[in-house]
């Protein structure tokens, strides 16, 4: 059974080109172009890794994380960020907020997958 | 997903241009480690991005040509022409290979592309070792296990780990494919049954790999827990000792004592082969290095500017255009009304308008020099297979048109720099022995004169042949013999339809389009094309384009009931005539403040039946370098015009460049007042 | 403004000029206007009657009398304009023609309309998309691409 990934982003191109790459890569995909909109998609169906944009309208990326760091089924679900900023405070607050890791954009597919690999097999 | 294969498109389009520029560059400047370098990186990103858009067989060629240029990016190979000639063949290959569903045909494109890669790999490959030069520094990638290095790398995480969803057995396993590893674990702080937290990691990893990767991608596998984790990554030896069991205990061992360095010595008692000694890796040094190389490649892609779609481009001139007619239709009705403040609004939204305006405008200017690279790989490519040297020499290229006519003029331009090379620079060996620089010369030049950009392309050739032109003239029946034309109106027949000057057609200028087909482009964008020739030494095409211009500064003029609008930037002077002042000789030239000028009275041209009136206004305009009247009956206001096209089936009506909608929802003509006098005089 | 060709229908839209019964398809048609005020260009040819401001656009209006071969007459109340559009070159063009009056717009099956006749009267064949047979009259279907074609446009102009 290929592995579930859930994207949040406001960025309808974002999304696009992730589900496209990453269904290419054999996984399966959930869109949400928000943060409450993926945050309805954790109702109890598997999922393996959720990949959030930072900046989302409603309920952004880190209140997204913190939302699924407290629930039961979703507590140990690794999370990517995906921000544009390098270094410092996204990475550092996505981190202290519970989120497993992080994507630069842009990116690569190659460097999308090989991110992904490090979080989910 | 189109929209992104759209957008990638064009940015290949980008990246070859690129690339164009830098290897031409590389023609004069070969071991310009940071143009190579930027090469690189572009076939780098193609071939990365290309799969991420599905363009597999684009990533594929660049793959291989990105090897190529591996190897002078290490700096131990120097590019030669070949390499740059057969790279910019590569970069037209790879528009052809921009397609979503390749046919067979592309297949064997990129197929026969990348063997000719490789070739031209090997060939590198065989001057090395003809040159007798180590293999081990310019294969990196593909080395053997001589070149790998080997690490330890104590990796102890954080006990909370597990609880932001991170699994270190993915870390340990990425890590494991990047060379050969030792793994050990040490359980040393797992406590007894009762006491384990399941969502504590309690293990530690000490991890050796030898791996030709560089200590930077090894940190990069734990990226995510560098912050909350112990790593440490350390280098062992400079040679695979990762079989050498008793270098890697001794190593444990002496780790203990923080003696970490000796090690080293170690490997190289059991190694007596390894003649590297340095052994300790610039940690801190490497690092900086390594951010600053990021960083630098950063700054090659973010660009200071943004990329809109030239759609949008003129749809915002659109707007803004119909912004200014409204502003129009405003101050028609304000001019009723009469109301001190709400005039006062307008005038400052007049000032706004007219900002927006120039921004409008200044977005949809574009300068020459877009095409500069268009221009120099046209006369490299051609040089090269004409068997000729010709230098291309630019100036004033930072002009700027409106995209438009840019778009429009690439051809023609292309056109006659081509048959300047073909027909108009001799080889070589006639250039020697005639006594010319062996080196011929192609020199493009453009300015902006009032509202015209001119723009000229001069080659330093043997010139045009007058009495050759006159005779195929005559052959081809564009002119009789008992025709008396001057030297320059034969030269200009060189523009007539169905004339050829090449004695036999080449494949490079006789592609079945003449210069009439560069001349009848032009004129569509309301340009003008001469040529000037000396013989023995240039023929110089001048091209005179108007700056475009959908909206202009005018001057609003009545004729009868007629409105004109005259560009404000030919204008230079307005005077009040009487009708006793137009002396009525053959010449039309009126004095006015000691100054005698030619004029046409509008009002006998346009509306010849009406009487005239007793006072009319003189708008004066320059006209080739000299003033020019033209007479209107009154001069209603300055004001800026958006400028409509009018019908195509008015082409031929070339004194009036377009239409203006004025407030009241009247029609203005926008008067070529070139155009117009060369008409009329 | 209409910017499109409706292709696929069978409604065609008649007028007369010039006492003759003519018919473009509905498609084609995007406004009919009263007479209005016609700015005239200086220097164009005679049945180049002048443009128009047609909702921001610079649109060309021909007269049909002379466009295709009758005398000028006065205006009239029942004179209006006719906006076409059509493609040429690959390009949709607008362009206005005055008609002595607008008719009605009638359905015509494919297999209705005849190939036009060789006639004569001065009126160029090719002008001619197709004739229908109504009651004792006879409606011309004209070709809009042919007529504007430039070539025509050019020959015209140089006469």
């Amino acid at each position: 059974m290929p592995k579930q990934i859930l994207i949040a982003d406001d960025s309808e191109s974002i999304r696009e080109i992730l589900t496209f790459s990453l269904e290419r890569a054999g996984y399966q995909v959930l869109a949400a172009s928000d943060g409450r909109e993926a945050y309805n998609y954790l109702d109890g169906r598997s999922i393996d890794l959720l990949l959030t944009d930072y900046h989302m309208p409603n309920v952004n990326g880190l209140e997204l994380i913190s939302k699924v760091r407290q629930t039961d089924t979703y507590k140990y679900l690794p999370i990517l960020v995906l921000t544009t900023e390098k270094q410092g405070d996204i990475v550092r607050e996505a981190r202290e907020a519970g989120a497993t890791g992080w994507l630069l954009k842009p990116f690569s597919n190659e460097k999308l997958i090989q991110t992904l690999r490090k979080v989910i097999r | 997903m189109n929209s992104f294969s759209e957008k990638f498109k064009i940015e290949v389009g980008e990246y070859c241009e690129r690339l164009e520029s830098g290897l031409l560059q590389l023609e004069h400047d070969p071991e310009n480690q940071q143009i190579i370098g930027e090469i690189f990186r572009i076939m780098h990103t193609m071939k990365g991005s290309g799969g991420m858009f599905g363009f597999d067989l684009l990533s594929d060629v660049t793959h291989d040509l990105e090897s190529l240029f591996e190897l002078f990016r290490s700096g131990e190979q120097i590019i030669d022409s070949e390499v740059i000639s057969f790279t910019l063949k590569s970069i037209d290959c790879i528009r052809n290979l921009l397609v979503e569903e390749p046919t067979e045909n592309h297949q064997l494109l990129a197929k026969t592309l990348k063997a000719e890669t490789v070739q031209q790999i090997t060939r590198f490959k065989k001057q090395v070792s003809e040159k007798e030069i180590d293999t081990k520094s310019i294969y990196s990638e593909s080395s053997s296990a001589q070149l790998k290095a080997t690490y330890l790398i104590s990796f102890v995480p954080n006990e909370d780990i597990l609880r932001n969803g991170t699994n270190p057995l993915y870390l340990i396993d990425e890590l494991n494919a990047l060379g050969e590893c030792n793994i050990q674990v040490s359980t040393d702080h797992l406590p007894s049954l009762n006491e384990i937290d399941p969502l504590k990691c309690y293990l530690h990893w000490y991890l050796f790999i030898a791996t030709s990767e560089n200590v930077e991608t090894l940190r990069d596998v734990f990226l995510f827990v560098a912050e909350s984790s112990k790593i440490e990554i350390e280098k062992v030896s400079n040679k695979n000792v990762i079989q050498q069991e008793s270098v890697l205990a001794a190593f444990i061992n002496t780790k203990s004592n923080n003696d970490v360095w000796e090690i080293d010595e170690i490997a190289h008692e059991e190694n007596t082969t390894d003649i590297n000694g340095n052994s300790k890796e610039p940690g801190v040094l490497l690092k900086i290095e390594q951010e600053q190389e990021k960083s630098a490649v950063f700054g090659q892609i973010t660009v200071d500017s943004v990329r809109v779609d030239s759609d949008k481009i003129d749809r915002y001139m659109n707007l803004v255009s119909e912004f200014i007619t409204t502003q129009s239709r405003l101050d028609q009705v304000i001019s009723v009304i009469r109301n001190p403040e709400l005039t006062a609004i307008s005038e400052s939204w007049a000032k706004l308008n007219k900002q927006l305006r120039d921004n409008a405008f200044e977005m949809s200017l574009v300068p020459l020099q877009s095409l500069e690279i268009r221009f120099k790989r046209l006369v490299f490519d051609l040089s090269k297979s004409l068997d000729k040297e010709v230098e291309l020499e630019t100036e004033g290229l930072d002009t700027e048109l409106d995209k438009n006519i840019i778009e429009s003029l690439t051809e023609p331009l292309l056109h006659i720099i081509r048959n300047s090379i073909d027909h108009g620079i001799e080889t070589k060996s006639q250039r020697q022995s005639i006594n010319k620089n062996p080196v011929g010369k192609i020199f493009i030049k453009a300015s902006t004169v009032g509202c015209y950009v001119l723009i000229e392309i001069e080659d330093d050739g043997e010139g045009l042949n007058e009495d050759k032109i006159r005779e195929k003239a005559l052959n081809n029946r564009l002119i009789l013999a008992s025709e008396k034309l001057t030297k320059e109106e034969v030269i200009q027949l060189i523009f007539a339809p169905g004339f050829s000057t090449a004695d036999h057609v080449t494949d490079i200028s006789g592609r079945g389009v003449g210069l009439d087909v560069v001349r009848k482009s032009i004129q569509n964008l309301r340009g003008t094309v001469v040529v000037t020739t000396q013989r023995g030494k240039y023929t110089r095409f001048s091209i005179k384009l108007p700056l475009s211009l959908s909206i202009i500064d005018g001057l609003l003029t009545r004729v009868g009931d007629n409105y004109f609008v005259i560009p404000s930037s030919v204008v230079s002077k307005l005077f009040a005539v009487k009708q006793d002042q137009l002396k009525k000789d053959f010449r039309q030239v009126i004095e006015i403040e000691d100054v005698q000028f030619p004029y046409l009275n509008l009002r006998e041209e346009f509306e010849p039946n009406l009487p005239l009136p007793d006072e009319q206004q003189l708008v004066a305009v320059n006209y080739e370098n000299q003033l020019f009247g033209l007479i209107v009956d009154d001069i209603v206001k300055e004001y800026q015009a958006v400028i409509k096209p009018i019908s195509r089936f008015l082409k031929a009506q070339e004194i009036f460049s377009g239409a203006n909608i004025l407030g009241s929802g009247d029609l203005a003509l926008v008067i070529d007042t070139n155009k117009l006098i060369q008409k009329y005089s | 403004m209409a910017s499109e060709i409706i292709h696929g229908l069978n409604s065609y839209f008649t007028f007369r000029i010039g006492g003759e019964l003519f018919a473009v398809n509905i498609g084609q048609i995007t406004k009919i206007l009263e007479f209005t005020e016609i700015t005239k260009v200086p220097n164009s040819p005679k049945y180049f009657k002048g443009i128009i401001n047609f909702f921001g656009e610079v649109i060309p209006v021909f007269c049909g009398r002379l466009k295709f071969g009758f005398p000028e007459m006065e205006r009239t109340r029942e004179n209006c304009i006719l906006i076409l559009i059509f493609e040429l070159d690959g390009n949709i063009v607008s362009s206005g023609i005055i008609v002595d009056s607008a008719e009605k717009v009638l359905v015509f099956e494919p297999g209705e309309i005849k190939p036009a006749p060789i006639v004569g009267k001065g009126f160029n064949n090719e002008f001619i998309h197709g004739i229908v047979q109504l009651g004792n009259e006879f409606v011309i279907i004209l070709n809009l691409e042919r007529i504007f074609s430039e070539e025509e446009i050019e020959i015209i102009a140089t006469v």
